[in-house]
């Protein structure tokens, strides 16, 4: 009979019961005075307790499954087991979402036409999401000092562009390999939609996928194939643009502000969604601790305090009125970031 | 009166032996006809029975530590949670996030001197990001403290008690930093820092280490950033998601396994003892979902595992062929899991859903932990 069969319970709650019966019916009979009715009366009231008790115990036992056989409840069951261990995961999974054969390819350095400044090397790969199974087309810009042997062990901020909406960020790649203003200190991911399909942002409703994507695939594939360090305060994410980037740059340093410490937005602010909705950046402030993160609002034509409502500290966000340059958006960003080294 | 702790064991035990005694004596009172001393001894059984029920139940939790405090019970009884709220400013906590309470050792023999038995440091985690906050107790094993590791970035463990679980069990009872030298001294085991904490990070209430939904607590957020963070920001730990991972029985068996496969970037290894796998949704849990199906889907793990891509984590899921409900469910999450991910099984013949169990466990567990994670260098 085993300790959370029907049968042994049953048995327990009819000795309880039957016990509890028993001790009221047979009461006056032990009322009577001297030593024996005394432990009539001990006797019967411990057995009630204990049938009770006993009753309580298996039951609640046969509830939780805590004890599901009796060697088991008095700790002499075998302690032997069986551990087939499967081993580690391959520690290249984060680098090799990077397709293999584009990611280390410098363009030449010397051929510097005279009149423009030193050059980006620009690098285009495709990103194939390791967690959350989404592609994405990577325009990786690399700083002109980037390849230089005394700059070999100089890590960088790294700033995401999001250019998943339509039209997005159309003129920044040619304005960063023209050579017409110094490129930024930082490591530029422009990041464009496979086959120009838009990849959610985490304030919308196929957000468990986007987090993956934005917070994680994205940011272990640049950091394990670049000299970029993991750290929040070395990431930061640009969009702007008639579309809804700069909502999802906004969104990512609020929301995940645990891998985004800095976020940018250009042009003329959307709201996304309905007002008080989870995905209105206002709501999210109303409801959870202001984070750690600058954000910079550029020509949105509305202050920061429209957008987001009040603004508590540690927030800071900042507006820059128009014309919206998405060069200086990117200065501002790379200055604002640190290269993430630890600090001691 | 604590919860927790002789005095309250010793009134209750007193009241029991009282009530007993009063019956006996005062017996012959009920022992008329009629209805109401009827009720008067049935009153008397159920008053006496009661009493040593409260007894033997508190008894119980002293020993394995389910509820620390009557805050604990009195939000379980009535399903009203609070959160402990965040500071308004949201920006209160200037430094690491971590408060040090006291500094101990453990009863070990030479566990007086650090350098042979490590230092328990108990702590008040305060999240930056979420405003959430948790006692936590921190083991720094011997080697943290020895010359010949001063440069070394210690790989680091999270251990999840189950639900209801109190925190000081993980030492006292599963006894998981004696385990953790035991192993280290005979050479089984690498020396690791063990954080440790139970899920009621909200008094009293099971939120599966979920972000709640509706603005409610992101107690995802808090175990997997804020945690890592602040003690990233206040120990000699590794940085790296490669020097990270969780182990826990039960309900902390779910939560290491959710919280490394939603955030691989931050944790390489995940050991679930006895964990489930469903989206629980109950009593003690509240509204975790917001009553969207698919968001609760998202945090069904077999779901997860046959739908979504399987993330570069390695776990470890214990289970038994009989006296465990998790058997077919860890086979099928094994069956299922797809590379980069690795799935270790440890299947015992039988053994059910208790501390014999998770005590058999721990030290395979830790072994394993060890074997899965790196230190790094400063």
């Amino acid at each position: 009979m085993g300790v959370t069969s029907k049968l042994f319970l049953v048995i327990l709650g009819l000795l309880a019961l039957a016990a509890c019966g028993l001790t009221i019916w047979r009461w006056p009979r032990l009322a009577g005075r001297g030593p024996r009715p005394v432990a009539g009366r001990i006797g019967l009231l411990l057995t009630t307790q204990i049938t009770v008790l006993l009753a309580v115990a298996a039951l609640t036992n046969d509830l939780f499954g805590f004890y599901t056989s009796w060697s088991d409840l008095f700790g002499v069951g075998s302690q032997r087991y069986q551990l087939k261990d499967s081993g580690v995961v391959r520690p290249d999974v984060n680098a090799a979402q990077l397709q293999a054969g584009k990611t280390a390819t410098p363009a030449s350095q010397t051929s510097q036409s005279p009149g423009s400044g030193p050059k980006a090397t620009e690098v285009n790969t495709t990103l194939v999401g390791l967690r959350s199974g989404i592609t994405a087309g990577l325009e990786v810009f690399l700083p002109p000092e980037y390849y230089a042997p005394a700059d070999g062990r100089r890590y960088y901020p790294a700033i995401v562009v999001d250019d998943t909406s339509d039209p997005g960020v159309a003129t920044l790649s040619s304005d960063l390999m023209s050579g017409k203003q110094p490129p930024p200190q930082a490591v530029v991911v422009i990041v464009h939609g496979d086959h120009h399909r838009h990849i959610p942002c985490v304030s919308e409703p196929d957000a468990a996928s986007a987090e993956q994507f934005w917070g994680q695939d994205l940011r272990t594939a640049v950091a394990d194939s670049y000299r970029v360090r993991l750290s929040p305060a070395a990431w930061g994410v640009m969009g702007g643009g008639p579309g809804n980037g700069g909502d999802c740059a906004i969104a990512l340093a609020l929301e995940d502000a645990g891998r985004y410490s800095a976020a940018a937005v250009f042009g003329r602010w959307q709201h996304p969604g309905p007002p008080d909705s989870p995905a209105d950046p206002a709501w999210w402030l109303r409801n959870y601790p202001a984070p750690p993160s600058r954000l910079l609002f550029a020509a949105t034509g509305e202050p920061p305090q429209a957008i987001l409502g009040p603004v508590r500290p540690p927030l800071q966000a900042m507006s820059a009125p128009g014309p919206a340059d998405e060069l200086q958006t990117l200065d501002w960003l790379a200055q604002t970031l640190q290269n993430g080294a630890p600090q001691s | 009166m604590s919860l927790t702790g002789l005095p309250l064991l010793i009134l209750l035990a007193a009241l029991t032996v009282a009530g007993f005694v009063a019956v006996v004596r005062f017996w012959p009172r009920l022992a008329a006809q009629g209805p109401r001393s009827l009720a008067g001894r049935a009153g008397a059984l159920a008053v006496t029975q009661v009493l040593l029920l409260a007894t033997v139940l508190a008894a119980a939790n002293n020993y394995f530590g389910f509820y620390g405090s009557w805050r604990d019970l009195v939000s379980v009884a009535t399903g009203h949670y609070a959160a402990s709220a965040p500071s308004p400013l949201g920006a209160a906590q200037n430094g690491s996030g971590i408060t040090i309470n006291s500094h101990g050792t453990l009863p070990i023999p030479g566990g007086a001197d650090p350098a042979r038995g490590g230092r328990l440091d108990d702590v008040t985690v305060r999240g930056q990001l979420t405003g959430l906050s948790a006692h936590a107790l921190i083991y720094l094993p011997p080697q943290y403290f020895q010359a010949s590791y001063r440069k070394t970035l210690f790989p680091t463990v999270i251990v999840s008690s189950g639900y209801p679980g109190d925190v000081t069990k993980l030492v006292t009872l599963l006894r998981y930093p004696a385990r953790l030298v035991d192993g280290i001294n005979a050479g089984q085991d690498k020396p690791m820092v063990l954080v440790m904490m139970s899920p009621m990070i909200i008094s009293g209430r099971d939120t599966e280490c979920t972000d709640v939904a509706g603005g409610g607590p992101r107690a995802g957020e808090f175990w997997s950033v804020d945690v890592t963070s602040a003690v990233e920001r206040t120990y000699r730990v590794s940085q790296d998601a490669s020097g990270w991972g969780l182990v826990g029985d039960s309900t902390g068996g779910y939560c290491a396994l959710k919280l490394a496969m939603l955030n691989s970037d931050r944790f390489s290894a995940a050991a679930s003892l006895s964990g489930y796998f469903d989206a629980l949704q109950d009593g003690t849990t509240g509204d975790l979902y917001g009553g969207d199906p698919v968001f609760r889907r998202q945090n069904d793990l077999l779901w997860r595992i046959e739908h979504l891509p399987s993330p570069p984590i390695a776990a470890l899921l214990t289970t038994s062929r009989t006296g465990e409900s998790n058997y077919g469910p860890t086979m099928q999450f094994a069956r299922d899991a797809k590379s980069p991910m690795r799935v270790s099984t440890l299947v015992r013949a039988s053994g059910g859903h208790n501390f014999n169990t998770w005590n058999a466990e721990v030290p395979a567990a830790l072994q394993w932990l060890s074997s899965h994670l790196a230190a790094s260098a400063s």
